[in-house]
């Protein structure tokens, strides 16, 4: 391996010479190999697996109606497919559910960020009343009820068992391993020019050129962690709730499978990628009070439905997941 | 070296090379096939161990892909053991591969293997919780890895194939530089071995050749033909000194049976073909188709007084004359034409082209000229004739036995008509020549039947009628033919050996009518008889007619010896005047008969003293109407008288003639004027009338 890369990297560049894009803009898209897992949440197989049963197990909340999967669903790019989900007093929520991908780096949870931690942010779900109803304490007691729970929390936590702490770790530690899969994109990224088609690689140009999405949407998973105005409207302040001065502010999402992923924004008012592409390229909607860090693009037709086709590449070749099979005594 | 040998060891040797390079060849070959074989078999095995390698990885893969579904909690000493199952099994397939042969690029390829799948292990080990780490590799990551596995693999098996490929196609290049190497030396050593061979035998050939050629020139005659290689010291050497001790005996025996042939076809005295030579030839000759133009002639040439030659001066003497007369005829003649010798002093010559008649007669002429020729014998110049009888051969005749007796018969004829001459042969030669022969049939039985008796023709002296004597004349009284005169039979019988027998009839008789008349009283001084200069020479006249007269009591006196004038033409080695000397010794009275006709030397005439001689009748016939020849017989009596012999005329038939004869001198007559020739008892009667009637003889 250490052999392989720089000859790798020589190939890469050489292929690059010749490509538009030079490698240096690319480097940045670069999938990490390795998720970071911190000190206080480590990783095990046996939490992970635990934390999907829990992800996927309705009997979390209170009504035993919904669990973590029946919002982010996997399908939709672990969102739902409609501006804002149902929770489980059938009423709709604030906000459009977020991706639950590429988040072992993140720093900042929910569209606002007001969670540190994703075993922090576990709690919220579980706990609102809006949403599963129900408490920690009922969550334990519900689980120890089950046999198959109580030895899998014996595997996977051997010393702490089946807690509160190891039901948040359990569900943060999966979610720290749901990565976007491999994708035409990455393909190119890695120096297949044909992975994408032209315009999608035209689009890439317009993404990171003229239209500065990278500036945002940096990195391998497209999101910069921070909270920006983008001109939405409404009247959620988004990150205002925790800091004044970024109201109307919210966490960069990631663009990995995008395209499943629609209605689009904090609020799913967007229904496509086009319209999506729309409202950058005019900067914003100018709602008077809204603060927007956007300004209109000066792109052309052809470029805005570039950057659609640049968008679709990153979507994951197999972005298929499978549910586990759930202890039921 | 043998030839044997130097053909076999060659042959041997290229066979024992042609079986080295087979033997090597197929090794080379069996050996590449094991190496082959050896190689696909490896390749097979290593093969089969890529494709486990492959195999397990899948399913350790599969294995890690379950896990990491997150499906299922696994308790993590399951999933370490689980796991390192799979890792034990690819690692032992990992050993077994770094074990196998192969290029160092495929151990190279093995080893990256290794650490590739220890790169995946770790990541791998780390994902399923086996080494603890806080940075935890994504599916893409370890997907990355067991592709990079996965291709590596498929990259070592296609190593392995083409390694494979080329082993194999080592294997076979090997076996072609050794099949290469083979073709080489055996080329090398076929051309070194085959030239040299290629050379011995061209040599070979080429001696084998020459002496061949030898052979058949040998068979041809050519016995001195050269042969080469006597010297060599293997078979051909002793094939060559074979042919060559083949050939001098050949040769040897070849003129010895030349030497046969010419002695058994030739005379050796002359070295002329003989009568065997002459009658193969003769056949030959009449096997040929004749014309007029090109008819061929025999030449039956016969020496004359060669016998006197022989006798007198003995038998070198007549070799000698032989050899001349050979030399002589063959000087005559070309070479296409066979002169031979057939007997004694007979020759046949064999003209091939005998042209006309006149040209022919100008050759005989010509041979009897140049042998004829004087030869010169211990300082004494002696020359023989010859008569020669010549017979055509122009396919009228077709015997050669017939073709030579017409010239025998040409020859007779020839002899017939005097010595010296050629005659040719013709039906009426031949006619004539039986006729004689069979006269000469009566003649011997009238010599046995007394058929032939002496006829008397009295001789008396015409002064006084005195009678002088008798000649004694043959007569034949033929059954047939009646009366037959001398010169019918005589001549006849003297060439026919029966001049003896007729000679002791006439003595006989003239005895016998010498007694008559003598005891009658009649006057019979004596009776003349005859003899030939053959009988003169040939010796035992004298003991004959003195055992004759002895029986009859009777004196030499009383018979006279007439003999040709002719006997006397010989030197003084002629035997026949050496009897003439004795006869006269005993006191035979000598005549010579004819005289005047011959060639009488007159020195012999004087030398010998005959008695008398007989006038011949051409001189007195007519005498008295002649005065020349008057003049010679006037001659002729003076030399007689001088020489003090006595002189006789013959023939006298007239009153005239013997007037003449008396008045020249000679008074001595017998003829017809007188009486004829009578038979004994006739003479008698004759004399009796005689005495009777004598005084009218005197009154003649």
């Amino acid at each position: 391996m250490r052999l392989l890369k720089p000859v790798l990297a020589g190939l890469c560049a050489i292929s690059l010479l010749a490509a538009a894009t030079p490698y240096s803009a690319r480097a940045e898209f670069t999938r990490p190999s390795r998720i970071a897992f911190p000190e206080t949440g480590s990783y095990s197989p046996q939490k992970a697996a635990l934390g999907k049963m829990l992800f996927f197990d309705a009997r979390l909340s209170r009504g035993q109606n919904l669990s973590c999967a029946s919002c982010h669903n996997p399908s939709f790019g672990w969102e739902s497919p409609v501006p804002r989900a149902i929770g489980g007093l059938n009423r709709p929520l604030k906000r459009h559910t977020p991706t639950l991908e590429n988040l072992a780096e993140a720093t900042a949870f929910f569209w606002d960020g007001r969670a540190a931690t994703l075993e922090e942010q576990a709690r919220s779900p579980i706990t609102h009343p809006d949403e599963m109803d129900s408490s920690l304490p009922d969550v334990v007691r519900r689980l120890s009820a089950i046999s198959g729970y109580r030895r899998n929390f014996a595997i996977a936590f051997p010393e702490e068992g089946l807690t509160e702490t190891s039901v948040l770790a359990a569900l943060a530690t999966y979610q720290r391993t749901l990565r976007s899969g491999w994708s035409p994109f990455d393909d190119w990224i890695e120096g297949d020019e044909d992975a994408i088609s032209s315009a999608a690689r035209r689009g890439f140009e317009v993404f990171t050129g003229v239209a500065r999405c990278n500036e945002c949407h940096s990195g391998w998973s497209f999101t910069d962690h921070d909270f920006h105005r983008v001109g939405v409207g409404g009247e959620d302040i988004g990150r205002g709730l925790i800091d004044p001065a970024l109201a109307y502010g919210f966490k960069t999402p990631g663009l990995r499978n995008i395209a499943l992923r629609a209605p689009y924004m904090h609020n799913g008012s967007l229904g496509t990628l086009r319209d999506v592409v729309a409202h950058y390229r005019q900067g914003g909607t100018t709602v008077a009070g809204h603060p927007s860090e956007l300004t209109p693009l000066q792109i052309s037709d052809r470029q805005a439905s570039d950057l659609v086709a640049f968008l679709e590449t990153l979507t994951a070749y197999e972005p298929h997941v499978s549910t586990p099979a759930l202890p039921v005594d | 070296m043998s030839i044997k040998r130097r053909i076999l060891g060659p042959i041997f040797l290229l066979i024992l090379i042609g079986i080295l390079g087979a033997s090597w060849t197929s090794f080379a070959a069996i050996r590449t096939q094991d190496a082959i074989q050896k190689a696909d078999a490896d390749t097979l095995r290593t093969l089969q161990s890529t494709e486990r390698a492959q195999r397990l990885r899948e399913e350790i893969e599969r294995q890690l892909a379950q896990f990491l579904e997150f499906n299922v909690v696994v308790p993590p000493d399951r999933v370490a053991r689980r796991h390192q199952q799979f890792v034990s099994a690819f690692q032992s397939v990992l050993g077994e591969l770094s074990l196998t042969e192969g290029s160092s690029k495929q151990k190279q390829m093995v080893e990256n293997l290794s650490a590739q799948f220890e790169a995946w292990n770790t990541e791998a080990s780390i994902a399923l919780g086996i080494i603890a780490d806080t940075h935890i590799p994504s599916h893409s990551r370890l997907d990355q890895l067991a592709r990079r596995l996965e291709l590596s693999l498929v990259a070592l098996e296609q190593e392995i194939r083409i390694g494979a490929a080329a082993a194999n196609r080592d294997a076979r290049d090997q076996y072609v530089r050794h099949v290469a190497l083979v073709f080489a030396s055996m080329t090398v050593i076929f051309l070194v071995a085959g030239s040299t061979f290629l050379g011995f035998g061209s040599h070979l050939v080429a001696s084998l050749t020459q002496l061949a050629s030898a052979m058949e020139r040998i068979r041809d005659g050519e016995y001195d033909a050269p042969v080469r290689d006597t010297a060599r010291r293997d078979e051909l050497g002793q094939i060559a000194r074979g042919v060559l001790t083949f050939s001098h005996t050949l040769r040897d025996l070849s003129a010895a049976k030349s030497r046969i042939e010419h002695l058994a076809l030739h005379d050796q005295l002359t070295n002329l073909p003989n009568r065997r030579a002459l009658q193969d030839h003769l056949s030959q000759c009449l096997s040929e188709d004749y014309t007029a133009d090109t008819r061929a002639a025999v030449l039956h040439v016969d020496l004359d007084r060669f016998k006197q030659v022989n006798d007198l001066m003995g038998h070198a003497a007549g070799d000698q004359i032989l050899r001349h007369a050979a030399q002589a005829m063959l000087r005559c003649v070309t070479p296409r034409d066979l002169t031979a010798r057939v007997g004694g002093d007979e020759f046949v010559i064999v003209l091939r082209r005998a042209g006309s008649e006149a040209e022919l007669q100008l050759l005989a002429e010509r041979i009897i000229e140049e042998v004829s020729r004087p030869v010169e014998i211990w300082s004494e110049f002696i020359n023989v004739g010859a008569s020669i009888g010549i017979a055509f051969i122009d396919g009228s005749e077709s015997d050669p036995e017939r073709i030579l007796s017409n010239a025998d018969i040409a020859l007779y004829v020839a002899k017939g008509q005097g010595r010296g001459r050629a005659s040719f042969y013709n039906d009426e030669t031949r006619t004539q020549f039986e006729g004689n022969m069979a006269l000469l049939k009566d003649l011997r039985t009238g010599l046995a039947e007394g058929q032939i008796r002496a006829h008397f023709q009295p001789q008396v002296d015409g002064a006084n009628g005195q009678i002088l004597g008798f000649e004694a004349l043959a007569r034949w009284k033929h059954p047939e033919r009646g009366m037959l005169p001398p010169d019918v039979f005589i001549t006849l019988a003297f060439e026919h050996g029966l001049g003896d027998q007729l000679t002791e009839i006439i003595v006989s008789d003239a005895v016998e009518a010498l007694l008559d008349w003598r005891s009658r009283g009649l006057p019979a001084p004596s009776v003349s008889v005859n003899f030939s200069a053959k009988q003169l020479r040939d010796g035992g006249l004298v003991e004959f007619l003195d055992d004759a007269l002895f029986a009859a009591a009777l004196e030499p006196a009383d018979i006279a010896i007439e003999v040709l004038e002719s006997v006397l033409f010989g030197d003084g080695v002629d035997p026949a005047l050496n009897t003439i000397a004795q006869l006269q010794a005993r006191g035979y009275k000598i005549e010579l008969d004819d005289f005047g006709t011959g060639h009488a030397s007159i020195s012999n005439l004087r030398r010998f003293k005959v008695d008398g001689v007989k006038i011949d009748r051409d001189f007195v016939a007519g005498v008295d109407q002649d005065a020349e020849q008057e003049m010679i017989l006037r001659t002729l009596i003076d030399l007689c008288r001088n020489l003090g012999i006595e002189c006789l005329a013959e023939g006298v038939e007239t009153e005239a003639e013997k007037s003449k004869l008396l008045a020249l001198g000679c008074s001595r007559f017998q003829g017809y004027g007188i009486a004829r020739p009578m038979p004994r008892d006739e003479v008698t009667d004759w004399l009796d009338a005689r005495r009777q009637d004598k005084p009218v003889v005197k009154a003649v």
